[in-house]
């Protein structure tokens, strides 16, 4: 809505206001180009020749009576990982390599599937038509056998091509969803507008929805979808107007992160996240602000770095005195993950994350949103998500 | 030394020599270590002529000659103790001076030893003999004594000899301390397989846990002290690998059994009583398991070129799928099994030799003893050489399903593929001459390549080849050369990423401010303000002021005169001064008037000529409403809110393109100049020679371009020549509505409006998702704005037209644009 909130002075953004200026000073600072290398949309005719080449080379290979190979980014190591306080993690550039070979018996079917998926991929771009990856499955399920090994394929593709899944026309069906004060215009021209009542599912096409429109003062993005929907019922985006809502769903897709980061890229309104107050909650934050390993190759179009951490922090626990019977203790998993994020390299430029992470390994307790629901049935949107943003309880 | 024999036994006579020969050789190398171990040649050979005492009968005269030095430590006439001890009723007579003469032969001092038989045979015991011989052979070399064997048979001054010997070829070294030689050609019975065209030309033999024997107290009572033990060895004969397209059945078992020190222990033409545990063949094996039912195969002639089992069963032939399903192709299944003392050998030549003789005689007793341990010993053993050649025969299907796949995708990118230059080189790296050549010949250097590597795991030993695959996750780190053109390609991808970024960010009024005409800097906004401004200051002083030029300049001059002037050149100022002044003398054609500022139809002149402009705006007003995210009843909401226009007013660049720019341009283009220039050169050509100031006042951008270089030289002059043209078509129009309406506020809000809109976005309305409806709203827009040019501006609706007048008034009442 494009009138002033109802039942909100204006003072209320004040703090949002400032942070968002701080932010954009930051962007300033840091330049306007964030550093590094990032994978920009190929052309059709360049997706087509990198896949010409990988076949050329088989066929040379073979030629001289050598087992043909691909080779690929190895993705699963953080030795390959490098940190950017303004780009987060991404992969270095002298990364280290894994061979799919094809002739070891282990990999032999790999190397079949990536060639399938290869020939796939060249027919959807010289036709300019898209597939999602569940199509790809269902084209030969037997084969594949079952959705991972072909989404490890095409992410693998895409790593080895150098080019955004996107480009390989290849979708995914979204699972995240958004609501609140933003309209735009998908690429075959419906026009989109957030601000009813449901959520609407995340588009598959990011890089194609254009022309968008929003008066959004801040973008606040739920880890859970039960949260997500329970803001929702509270009414929580009007009350708040002007601002939009986001939820992955959990660990979030390819989509939701690209629409974190085109919101970001084109109002940059401040971002916060409000996950569980456990490991998990964290874990899936980071991915929202610092990307995961798997995806470290694609980092520079999805990563937002400027994304806040909301709640609910484990210091809130402790303030708000929410009552020991409403936590769950750690498991020796949670304990686990809690270390590993602990070691990562992005924690070391985040101080009160630190903070928040020993309180919690502390306490040995995690706690839920719903938690919060324990003071009362509504709190967190009419008490903890309102004065959070009015006094920036954010870090 | 030369045995005279006539016993009747003579067929058992060489193979107990030749037995106690191997046991004295084992037992004396057992002390020797591995290196020293002794080699050499024993020679065998038979002759035969015909018989002169008896018809229908041979003299065989057979010999058996140590050359080298395989029993170098032999002493003649100790051994000839022994074997009389072994063998009763056997004589024999030293010669010696063949004794000697091999003493002399041998220059390093060992003697080479002879032994020679006689006796008188029937040519058909010969020949069953002789066979028999060469199996007992063949049988020795598959669990190799170092030694090579010289068997010659030469009847009637015919000869022909064969060489038993398997000392140089691989073998498996069984955790028994016997070695097994695992080339297949010992264990084809048939020629069908050419060895040399086997992909796997090994057994790959599958050790079981050797199990203690239960002996039986009768036989322990005959001397059979120790501990018994019984290895099974299991291997599928040819290799899997062979075969391992097709899952392959299995169509025998042949059973190999090998006493303490790896000798034969049952001979297959003597017709004991140990075979007889065998005549069950689910003795050992449970074979329902599989599905398979074995019957004894009592098909085995003496007369091949492998060895003979003791014991061999074959696959009862079912519902006559025998042709394809079993027969030739089918595998055999192997089965050593070696009995042999827990702790080697016990002690003495003499014991070994006795302890063969009982074993041979007591095995059936011994076996049935402990038939449920030996049982599932086998059981285990047979059953994992099965597994494995299960697994292999699916890892290869894996294979070649996944190399089909593979080939398939190839040639599918390959034939659908438009880059012809592609392939053809994919054609000329494999020579092939079109695709389907290119596809069988892709096929099969697959097929070599990943079979190569398949061998190279098949000649592996037995266990490494369960091992998991450990090379196939290669790490490697030296990319250094492709991580450096992907920064490249990373680094120009950010660059357009950005630019893309950093548009997107504008937001819808800012593509649009960008692509429209008149994008100006806000200083040169600035500038322009002022620009108009002073201008109609002194326009007003030369009309009320003394001492200004123009007024001084003749004001004698008459309108007609001026006028007449003008086509004489502009450069005389008399006209403009003569207008001036008419505009003067004429109250009802004021400046102001003559400038488009007066009330008279200024409601049709404000909306006539936008509705017009948005007719011929048509195609791009209806892609503007197709591509806004928001509905017709949001977009009015927020067009009507105040918060946006607040928000547009306080936006300097909204205010520059959509206010200040088209209100100063149209004043200084069209007020002000028109009126000048029309009593000079005539309303139609000054409709259209005032655009080209219009279009000469753009030319700054290439300044500012050319000086931030923000693209090509000549791309910069190409988009100021475009911009020019546009810019003049749109200020001949103005000029057009500004002559036609009498008024400045008509063209101030074309002008308005068309800086929102930008030039038509031709290109993306060529590539929009409703691209059908878009270009006929383009057509259709051109087309009522041509049929409505007239009408829309016909003078009459705007009241007396000043210029027009002010021509009339002039005499040149030609100018068509006035009615």
């Amino acid at each position: 809505m494009a009138f002033t909130p109802r039942g909100l002075e204006a003072s209320f953004f004040e703090v949002l206001d400032q942070h968002r200026a701080f932010l954009l000073a930051a962007l300033k600072r840091g330049g306007e180009e964030p550093a590094g290398g990032g994978m920009s949309l190929a052309s059709s005719s360049e997706v087509l020749s990198s896949i010409e080449k990988i076949i050329q080379d088989i066929v040379t290979s073979l030629a001289r009576n050598e087992a043909p190979a691909f080779t690929i980014d190895n993705r699963s190591s953080w030795e390959n990982i490098k940190f950017e306080d303004s780009v987060g993690l991404h992969m270095v550039s002298h990364c280290t390599t894994r061979k799919i070979k094809s002739d070891s018996p282990k990999s032999v079917k790999n190397f079949a599937l990536i060639l399938k998926i290869l020939s796939m991929i060249y027919k959807l771009v010289q036709s300019n038509t898209y597939a999602t990856k569940r199509d790809i499955y269902y084209t030969d399920s037997q084969l594949f056998g079952n959705q991972t090994v072909v989404d490890n394929i095409i992410n693998d593709i895409s790593c080895m091509l150098k080019v955004p899944r996107r480009s390989l026309h290849i979708l995914s069906t979204s699972k995240g969803l958004i609501a609140g004060d933003l309209k735009y215009l998908e690429e075959d021209g419906t026009k989109v507008n957030c601000t009813r009542a449901t959520a609407i599912a995340v588009p598959s096409n990011i890089q194609g929805i254009q022309n968008l429109i929003t008066d959004a003062k801040f973008l606040l993005i739920v880890e859970k979808d039960a949260t997500f929907q329970r803001l929702l019922d509270d009414n929580f985006c009007n009350k708040m107007s002007p601002c939009i809502m986001v939820t992955g769903k959990g660990v979030p897709d390819l989509n939701t992160r690209l629409l974190v980061k085109k919101l970001w890229d084109t109002f940059h309104i401040p971002a916060f996240t409000l996950v569980d107050a456990d490991p998990h909650g964290i874990e899936i934050m980071c991915i929202y602000k610092y990307g995961s390993m798997a995806m470290s190759f694609e980092a520079h179009n999805l990563t937002v770095p400027a994304i806040r951490w909301l709640g609910l922090l484990p210091s809130d626990i402790k303030r708000l005195n929410i009552p020991k019977g409403t936590l769950i203790p750690l498991t020796k998993r949670d304990q686990m993950k809690l270390d590993s994020i602990l070691k990562r390299p992005y924690i070391t430029c985040q101080p009160f994350w630190r903070k928040e992470m020993e309180i919690m390994a502390d306490s040995k307790m995690k706690a839920e949103i719903q938690a919060l629901t324990f003071l009362s049935s509504d709190y967190l949107s009419r008490v903890y998500l309102p004065n959070k943003l009015k006094f920036g309880g954010w870090i | 030394m030369i045995f005279k024999e006539d016993c009747g036994f003579f067929e058992l006579c060489p193979f107990q020599i030749l037995k106690y020969l191997i046991i004295y050789q084992r037992c004396e190398t057992a002390g020797v270590s591995k290196g020293a171990l002794l080699e050499g040649q024993l020679v065998i050979s038979i002759e035969a002529l015909n018989s002169k005492h008896q018809a229908n009968t041979l003299h065989c005269v057979t010999t058996i000659a140590a050359a080298g030095s395989i029993y170098g430590g032999l002493v003649l006439k100790k051994l000839l103790e022994d074997m009389q001890s072994v063998l009763p009723g056997f004589f024999a007579n030293l010669n010696w001076t063949s004794e000697e003469a091999g003493h002399s032969q041998d220059a390093s001092g060992l003697r080479p030893f002879q032994m020679i038989f006689e006796a008188d045979v029937k040519p058909r015991t010969l020949m069953t003999d002789s066979l028999v011989i060469k199996n007992f052979l063949r049988k020795i070399i598959t669990v190799p004594p170092k030694i090579r064997f010289n068997f010659s048979v030469k009847v009637n001054g015919i000869l022909s000899v064969e060489i038993f010997g398997a000392e140089s070829e691989p073998a498996l070294n069984l955790s028994n301390g016997i070695a097994l030689v695992v080339n297949c050609q010992h264990y084809l019975s048939t020629p069908k397989f050419d060895t040399t065209e086997l992909p796997c030309s090994r057994i790959h033999p599958v050790l079981g846990h050797p199990v203690m024997l239960f002996i039986p107290d009768d036989v322990v009572g005959m001397g059979l002290l120790g501990e018994l033990t019984l290895t099974p060895a299991v291997a599928l004969c040819p290799c899997p690998k062979v075969f391992s397209n097709q899952l392959n059945r299995i169509s025998s078992i042949s059973i190999f059994l090998y006493g303490p020190s790896g000798l034969p222990l049952i001979f297959p033409n003597s017709e004991q009583p140990t075979t007889a545990v065998f005549k069950d063949a689910s003795y050992f094996i449970d074979w329902k398991k599989y599905r398979l039912s074995m019957v004894p195969n009592l098909d085995l002639s003496l007369d091949s070129g492998s060895v003979l089992p003791d014991v061999s069963y074959q696959v009862e032939s079912g519902e006559g799928d025998q042709s394809h399903n079993m027969g030739p192709q089918g595998q055999t299944v192997l089965l050593f099994l070696f009995v042999d003392f827990h702790r080697g050998f016990p002690g003495q030549k003499m014991e070994l030799w006795g302890v063969h003789t009982l074993l041979s005689a007591h095995l059936r007793a011994i076996l049935r003893e402990s038939h449920s341990v030996v049982q599932g010993c086998i059981q285990a053993a047979v059953a994992w050489a099965l597994e494995q050649h299960r697994q292999a025969v699916k890892a290869h299907q894996k294979l070649q399903a996944s190399l089909s796949v593979a080939v398939d995708s190839i040639m599918s990118i390959m034939t659908g593929s438009t880059n012809s230059s592609f392939r053809k080189t994919c054609l000329q790296t494999l020579q092939a001459a079109d695709t389907q050549e290119f596809g069988t010949k892709l096929h099969k250097s697959f097929q070599e390549v990943t079979q190569h590597r398949f061998l190279y795991h098949c000649s592996h030993e037995v266990k490494q080849q369960l091992l998991p695959e450990r090379n196939e996750a290669e790490q490697n780190t030296d990319k250094a050369h492709e991580n450096g053109s992907l920064e490249l390609l990373a680094g120009t991808g950010e660059q357009t990423e950005n630019k893309r970024l950093k548009r997107g960010s504008l937001g819808v009024e800012e593509t649009r401010a960008s692509r429209s005409a008149g994008a100006l800097s806000p200083s040169e906004a600035a500038s322009r303000r002022a620009e108009p401004t002073a201008a109609p200051l002194t326009f007003s002083r030369s009309r009320t002021g003394p001492g200004s030029g123009l007024e001084d300049a003749g004001p004698s001059c008459s309108h007609k005169a001026a006028l007449h002037q003008c086509p004489g050149g502009v450069k005389s100022l008399a006209p403009l001064r003569a207008t001036l002044e008419g505009t003067y003398r004429h109250p009802g054609t004021s400046l102001l008037t003559l400038m488009g500022f007066r009330l008279e139809g200024i409601f049709p002149a404000a909306l006539l000529p936008l509705l017009l402009t948005m007719i011929l705006f048509l195609g791009p007003l209806m892609q503007l409403s197709m591509d806004c995210p928001c509905d017709l009843a949001d977009g009015l909401k927020v067009v009507l809110a105040p918060r946006s226009w607040a928000r547009c007013l306080t936006d300097m660049r909204w205010l520059r393109n959509q206010v200040i720019a088209p209100l100063t341009e149209e004043l200084v283009f069209r007020a002000c100049m028109l009126p000048m220039l029309a009593p000079c050169t005539g309303l139609g050509p000054a409709v259209f020679t005032c655009p080209l100031f219009f279009g000469v006042a753009h030319f700054h951008h290439i300044f500012e371009q050319l000086r931030f270089r923000q693209s090509s030289v000549g791309s910069i002059f190409l988009s100021a020549a475009f911009q020019f043209s546009y810019t003049a078509v749109f200020g001949a129009y103005t000029a057009f509505l500004f002559i036609r309406t009498g008024h400045l506020i008509g063209p101030v809000l074309c002008h308005s409006f068309c800086n929102y809109m930008g030039f038509p976005a031709v290109c993306a309305a060529l590539e929009h998702p409703q691209r059908r409806p878009l270009l006929a709203g383009y057509a259709l827009g051109v087309g009522l704005f041509l049929l409505l040019l007239q009408p829309l501006t016909d003078p009459k609706l705007y009241g007396s037209l000043p210029l027009c007048v002010l021509l009339e008034r002039a005499g040149d009442s030609e100018a068509p644009l006035c009615s």
